[in-house]
This record gives structure tokens, C-alpha cells and sequence, in this order.
């Protein structure tokens, strides 16, 4: 069936220039959009009763407990890993010592993350600055997490090694040698596919504001 | 249905019409400002909670909707699995003095780089220029001198 159209205003006849006729326009077009349903409200409920549309930050939260409940269970890994296998009192401190500074250095990063609706609802240069932000903070993560890893993870190799009663005692040390890099070297991996793949998303993100402010 | 939800279907009622015409004057056709207007209603109810009343309801769903049309991944993030919203009638396809209207204002608009839209969309819905500035993020002065622009523009175009 065909609405029933109201008669737009009439364009005035002092319009002298396009502004002035495109806000006539603009004022018809909404004066007629106002009066039609446009969506069908039940619909409308439907669609922002969905479970997956209900604003939450889940993901952060997720990984905030994540990184907090790490330390826990490391310092345990690592008091067990000091009665059965021996390693030193100051690897086990230290290790406990940068989880805690990891988990601290990532609640502060989720904290200022950017949630869905910023996406959305921030001015452009403001969602800029803020992937700006977020780029530069996985950027210093990585300078200081990859370098320090490895040197953990050397340190733990040799732990390993110095203990009598280790993985790395008696003959088969060469197997376990063996699983003890392709563990670490995928996890290095995985860890350096996940920043790449997040950076190109943020860096790509930063092109478009760019090219939306400056089309030239 | 709770309260939260009551006031964000009020809230649609009040502003279907500003949300609408934006993605109408940014997409290329109905089925286009159709998916934008179901993609700007799941960010506008996204950041319904977190708004707080600093800009008008209108600038708000201004400015959502604006960043909802401007994405230029938009394709992508499209969400099959929501039922997809039909608009009736296409105002496009209209025969009649609105629908002629909106075809005139919409090729007008789309002749024009999608920032300088979204400006000349805040204009018409006589934003002052700080607002413009504050939605779009540059200044009140670099706004007014980006209409003188426009205005040359779209003159030059008709001559």
C-alpha cells in the first residue's frame, strides 16, 4: 500500500545558492522520513535483546583475570619446579616479579583500550590519537617483552640444566632440550602473529581516518 | 523489556528520521542505506549505556551514525546472522515532488568527498560550526572554511 506522502515545505524563494535548497530538501526528506515506521519496532527489540549486542567488555576483562590469575599459578609452577627440580630461589622471584609487572602493564593497556561504541561514537581524531596510542604500547610491549623473554627463557634452560634432578638429567636431556625450544619458539610465534596481525588492523584503521580527513 | 531498553526504543522513534536520512545521503542505493541504518542502530545501542547526555540525543545519533557510514570496512563488519531491516517504500524510487527532492539532494551530496558530507550534513541540520568541529574533530574556524569550499564547489559544479 502507498504511504501517505506529506507535501514537502516549499523550497523559498529566497534560496540563492545550493546550501539553501539542499536544507530545504533535507527538511522535506525528514519531515517525510519522521512520519513513515521505518522499522518495525518488535524487530527493533529483537535485535537489541541479542546477547551478543549487549555493550560489555568482556573481551578486556577476560584478558585482565587472565593475566592476574597467571601469577598464582606461575609462582606455584615455580615453587613446585624449586622443590622437584631444584632451580634457584632468585629465578623463582624473578619470575613471580614479571608476571606481576606484565599483568600490571596489561590492565593498564586494557584500560585505556578502545571499546566498540568508541569505534563508532569518538570523533575521528580522537579515535585516532587513541589506536595511535594503543599501536605505541604494543610496540613498547614487544621491545621489551621479546628481549626479555628470551632471556628468561635462557635462564630457565640453564636453571634446568644446573639441577640434578631436572628434565635436563641423565641421558635422554637431548629430547627434552628438543621439546623445550619448539615449545618456546612457538609460543615466540604465536606471540609475534598476534601483534602483526593486531598492528596491520590499527595501522589500517589509521589509513582510512586519514584518508577520510585528507581525501588529497 | 528492561527500562534501558524502553528508553532506546523511544529513542529510535525520536531520531529514526536523522539516522535515516544520513544513511541515505551516504550509500548508493536502499539496500545500502538499509544495512548502514541497521549497522548505525546496533552502534547507536552499543554506546546507548555510555551515553550520558554531554551532546544533544541528535548530535549523539549524528555522530554514531556519521562514524557508522564513514567506515570504510563497513562490509565487513555487517552482521548476517541479524535479520536484515527492508525499508518501505525506497524514497529513491519515489515519483513523487520528496522523492524527486531526495534524488536531487542525494546526487548533490554524493558528488561531494564523504568528509565534506558529513560536514555539509551537520550544517543542514543547523549544527553550529563547534558542534560540526567537535562531531567531525577539527576546528569551528577550519569547518567554516571547509563550507566556503563546498559552497564554490558544488556552485562551480552546477555552472
Amino acid at each position: 500500500m502507498k504511504p501517505n506522502i506529506p507535501t514537502p515545505p516549499p523550497i523559498p524563494a529566497a534560496a540563492t545558492d545550493e546550501f539553501d535548497i539542499m536544507r530545504s530538501e533535507m527538511q522535506a526528506l525528514q519531515s517525510h522520513l519522521s512520519q513513515q515506521p521505518l522499522i518495525d519496532e518488535n524487530r527493533l527489540r529483537q535485535l537489541i535483546c541479542s546477547p551478543s549486542l549487549t555493550p560489555t567488555r568482556a573481551q578486556n576483562r577476560g584478558i585482565f583475570w587472565l593475566n592476574w590469575a597467571l601469577v598464582p599459578i606461575m609462582a606455584a609452577v615455580m615453587l613446585a619446579l624449586r622443590q622437584f627440580n631444584g632451580i634457584s630461589w632468585l629465578f623463582v622471584a624473578v619470575t613471580i616479579a614479571l608476571y606481576t609487572v606484565n599483568a600490571a602493564v596489561q590492565t593498564r593497556i586494557a584500560r585505556g583500550s578502545l571499546s566498540r561504541d568508541d569505534y563508532s561514537s569518538l570523533p575521528l581524531v580522537e579515535l585516532r590519537r587513541k589506536i595511535l596510542r594503543r599501536i605505541a604500547d604494543r610496540n613498547a610491549q614487544i621491545l621489551w617483552g621479546l628481549p626479555l623473554s628470551v632471556l628468561w627463557a635462557g635462564w630457565f634452560l640453564y636453571e634446568l640444566f644446573t639441577s640434578t634432578t631436572g628434565a635436563f638429567a641423565g641421558a635422554s636431556w637431548r629430547s627434552s632440550l628438543m621439546v623445550y625450544i619448539v615449545i618456546f619458539a612457538s609460543a615466540i610465534i604465536g606471540v609475534l602473529i598476534y601483534y602483526l596481525l593486531y598492528q596491520r588492523v590499527d595501522r589500517k584503521a589509521i589509513r582510512e581516518i586519514d584518508s577520510f580527513v585528507n581525501p588529497q | 523489556m528492561t527500562k534501558q531498553e524502553n528508553a532506546f526504543v523511544q529513542f529510535v522513534r525520536d531520531q529514526k528520521a536523522t539516522v535515516y536520512s544520513v544513511c541515505l545521503m551516504f550509500a548508493d542505493g536502499k539496500a545500502e542505506a538499509d544495512d548502514l541504518f541497521q549497522e548505525a542502530l546496533i552502534n547507536l545501542w552499543s554506546g546507548f549505556a555510555s551515553f550520558r547526555g554531554d551532546s544533544s540525543p541528535r548530535t549523539w545519533a549524528y555522530r554514531v551514525t556519521l562514524n557508522t557510514c564513514i567506515s570504510a570496512d563497513r562490509k565487513k563488519r555487517r552482521r548476517p546472522a541479524c535479520q536484515a531491516i527492508d525499508i518501505d517504500p525506497d524514497i529513491l524510487a519515489d515519483q513523487t515532488d520528496v522523492g524527486q527532492q531526495t534524488r536531487l539532494l542525494h546526487d548533490r551530496i554524493q558528488r561531494l568527498e564523504p568528509f565534506d558530507r558529513a560536514i555539509v550534513l551537520l550544517w543542514l541540520e543547523n549544527l553550529p560550526y563547534d558542534e560540526i568541529g567537535a562531531i567531525v574533530g577539527i576546528s569551528a574556524k577550519a569547518v567554516s572554511v571547509r563550507l566556503v569550499r563546498i559552497r564554490e564547489k558544488l556552485k562551480n559544479q552546477k555552472d
